[in-house]
C-alpha cells in the first residue's frame, strides 16, 4: 500500500490528474474531517474540497517533500476552509458596525444538557479547537505536525486542545 | 449520556463519524477540475462516475485570487463559445484571396472569438494586476518579514504619549506551496486608554516586534509579544488572561471607569489600512483576544495591506477617538516610510524551543506595498 501510494505521488508530482485523483480518494475521508471540522455544513465541505484539491494539484510542483505528501494536502485543506469562513463571514457582515464574537459557551442548563451526547458537545467548540482535536484526537496528528498544517505555533495548538477537552470534562461534569 | 469525562479515543471516533459523504457528483467535479487545471486525459474515477470533461465549472465563489496558479482559462465563463474550435478559424483570415471563402463570410464568428481573446486578457491582466513583479523564492531560502515604525528603527519604543499612534507596518510573506501570495501580517497601530491622561485619554504606541512562525510552508499567525516581565517591558500586551497590560507595566482591572462608566478591554479591527483610513467601522472583539489577535492574519482580506487592529479601554459603545485627520496621517505615513527587504533565513534570529522568529531589524513594506513590487537586496 505504501509502495503503491509512493508511485501515485511520484506520477501526481509529474503532473499525473489520474495519480492525484487516486490519491485523494485514498486520503479524502481525512482530509474532508479537517474541511468539516471548519465549514460545518456538507455543502460547504464539498465546495472547499473541490477548490483545496484543484489548488493543491496545480501547485504540487512547489511541493518540496519536507513534510508527506499528506500533511501538505491537510494544510491546504485547511487554509482553504478558513478561507472560505472568512469569505463567508465578511460577505455576512459586509456594513455591519460592530459585532462581539466567540460566544464560547453558553450557560449550561442541567437539564437541558442532560441528553446531550458527545457530538453534541462537540458542535459547541469553537471552531479552532474543534479542528484542532480532528487533527490531533480524530486523525492522529502530532502536535508537531498539527502545528504545520495550521500553521500555528506548538504551544497555541496545545493550549487550545488542553482548552477543548477542558470544555468538554466541564460541560459533560455539569450535566451531573 | 455525556455525564463524563470523554477518553481521546471517543473524542476521535466522535469527530471522525461526523465527516457527512460527499454529494452526488462531488468526484465527477474534481475530476472535471483537475482535468482542466491540468490539461491532461484523465481516464475516469475510481467511483465509477464518469468524467465529463465539457462538464460546467461553477465559478468560484471567492473575491478575486491572487494566487496566479488558480488563475486558469479553464474557469472562465465564455457562455456557449468554444475558443478551442473558432480560433483556429482566423489563423486563415476569412475572406481574404487565399482563404478561399467568401467575404466576410465568418466575420460574425472572427469578431466574436477576437473579443472574447480580448475580454480574456484583460480579465487576467485585472488579477494579476495586483499581484508581485518580483516574486519571492519558493524553496525557503529567502523570506521577507519585518517590521518597522516610521523612524525606521525597529525597535525604537520610544513613545510620545498623549499622540495618535503611529502606523507600524508589518508584512509577511508566504513562501513554500503558495509564495506567490502575499499574505500580509495584521498591523497594530497602538492602545488607547480612555482613563489615561487625567481622564481625556492617552495614546500608547504599538509594539515594534512581532513573533512569527518560520518553518512552515503556509501561513503564519502573529502573535503579539507579552511582556514577561510587567513593569520592565515597554511593550504592551494582551495576557493569556485576557487582561491588557500597558506600556508601563500597569494591568488592566475592572474597576477602571471613564466618565463613570466602567471600561472594557477591546481589540477593533479594519480589514486594511484603506478601510481604516476612510473611516469605516470596525468590527469590535470583547472577548478571546489574545486569539483574535493571532488569527486576525486569517481575516485580513484587503489589497492595501493585513488588518488594522487597535487596542482600546473604552466603555462598551463608546467610540475610539480617532479623528479622520489622523487616520490619513496614519496612512500617509505607513505609505511614505517603509520599505520591502528580504532576508536570509540564516540571518533571523531563533528563539530556542520555539518555532518562532522575532525579527528586530529594519524593515519591510514598500510604499506601494505588496500589491506591487517587493524591492530586495538580500
Amino acid at each position: 500500500m505504501v509502495r503503491e501510494s509512493t508511485g501515485l505521488q511520484e506520477r501526481a508530482r509529474e503532473g499525473d490528474a489520474a495519480a492525484f485523483g487516486e490519491l485523494i480518494r485514498m486520503w479524502d475521508r481525512d482530509l474532508r474531517g479537517v474541511a468539516w471540522s471548519v465549514v460545518r455544513t456538507q455543502t460547504d465541505t464539498d465546495d472547499v474540497m473541490q477548490r483545496a484539491y484543484e489548488k493543491a494539484f496545480v501547485s504540487l510542483t512547489s511541493f518540496n517533500g519536507t513534510s508527506s505528501l499528506k500533511t501538505w494536502l491537510h494544510s491546504i485543506c485547511y487554509r482553504t476552509a478558513l478561507d472560505h469562513v472568512r469569505y463567508e463571514n465578511r460577505r455576512r457582515h459586509d456594513g455591519v458596525e460592530t459585532l462581539e464574537v466567540v460566544p464560547a459557551v453558553a450557560s449550561t442548563d442541567g437539564a437541558a444538557m442532560a441528553n446531550l451526547e458527545l457530538d453534541e458537545l462537540l458542535e459547541r467548540l469553537p471552531d479552532e479547537q474543534r479542528v484542532l482535536l480532528m487533527l490531533t484526537a480524530g486523525l492522529g496528528y502530532s502536535f508537531d505536525e498539527t502545528a504545520e498544517i495550521t500553521g500555528l505555533a506548538r504551544g497555541t495548538v496545545a493550549s487550545r486542545i488542553s482548552r477543548a477537552r477542558a470544555n468538554l470534562d466541564r460541560w459533560s461534569s455539569d450535566v451531573e | 449520556m455525556s455525564n463524563r469525562p470523554f477518553n481521546e479515543y471517543e473524542v476521535g471516533e466522535a469527530l471522525r463519524s461526523g465527516v457527512p459523504e460527499p454529494a452526488q457528483g462531488y468526484w465527477a467535479d474534481i475530476d472535471a477540475r483537475l482535468q482542466a487545471a491540468g490539461g491532461r486525459e484523465n481516464d475516469g474515477s475510481a467511483d465509477g462516475e464518469r468524467l465529463d470533461g465539457r462538464r460546467r465549472i461553477e465559478s468560484r465563489r471567492e473575491p478575486v485570487n491572487m494566487d496566479p496558479v488558480n488563475i486558469y482559462m479553464g474557469d472562465m465563463d465564455m457562455g456557449d463559445m468554444d475558443m478551442g474550435d473558432e480560433v483556429p478559424q482566423i489563423d486563415v483570415a476569412p475572406g481574404s484571396v487565399d482563404s478561399g471563402q467568401e467575404p466576410l463570410r465568418y466575420w460574425p464568428m472572427a469578431a466574436a472569438a477576437a473579443l472574447a481573446l480580448v475580454v480574456g486578457v484583460v480579465a487576467v491582466g485585472m488579477v494579476r494586476e495586483p499581484r508581485s513583479s518580483t516574486p519571492v523564492a519558493a524553496d525557503r531560502e529567502s523570506v521577507t518579514v519585518g517590521v518597522a515604525d516610521q523612524t525606521g528603527a525597529a525597535n525604537d519604543t520610544e513613545s510620545t504619549p498623549g499622540r495618535a499612534p503611529v502606523a507600524n507596518e508589518t508584512a509577511m510573506i508566504q513562501f513554500g506551496d503558495d509564495s506567490s501570495r502575499p499574505l500580509i501580517s495584521p498591523q497594530l497601530l497602538g492602545t488607547f486608554d480612555c482613563a489615561g491622561n487625567g481622564g481625556t485619554g492617552f495614546w500608547w504606541p504599538a509594539p515594534v516586534m512581532i513573533g512569527m512562525s518560520s518553518d512552515l510552508g503556509g501561513g503564519f499567525p502573529l502573535e503579539l509579544v507579552v511582556p514577561a516581565d510587567p513593569g520592565i517591558s515597554p511593550f504592551p500586551g494582551v495576557a493569556d488572561d485576557g487582561s491588557l497590560q500597558l506600556p508601563d507595566g500597569s494591568v488592566t482591572s475592572d474597576e477602571v471607569t471613564c466618565n463613570g462608566d466602567a471600561i472594557q478591554l477591546q481589540i477593533h479591527e479594519w480589514s486594511d489600512l484603506d478601510s481604516f483610513v476612510r473611516g469605516e467601522p470596525p468590527v469590535v472583539y470583547f472577548d478571546n483576544l489574545v486569539q483574535v489577535v493571532n488569527d486576525s492574519s486569517l481575516r485580513g482580506t484587503g489589497p492595501s495591506s493585513g488588518p488594522v487592529l487597535v487596542a482600546a479601554m473604552l466603555p462598551l459603545d463608546a467610540e475610539l477617538p480617532l479623528s479622520l485627520e489622523a487616520r490619513a496621517q496614519i496612512g500617509d505615513q505607513s505609505v511614505s516610510s517603509t520599505v520591502i527587504r528580504t532576508m536570509p533565513i540564516d540571518d533571523m534570529v531563533l528563539e530556542p524551543q520555539q518555532s518562532q522568529v522575532f525579527i528586530e531589524g529594519p524593515v519591510v513594506l514598500r510604499a506601494d506595498s505588496f500589491a506591487n513590487e517587493i524591492d530586495s537586496d538580500g
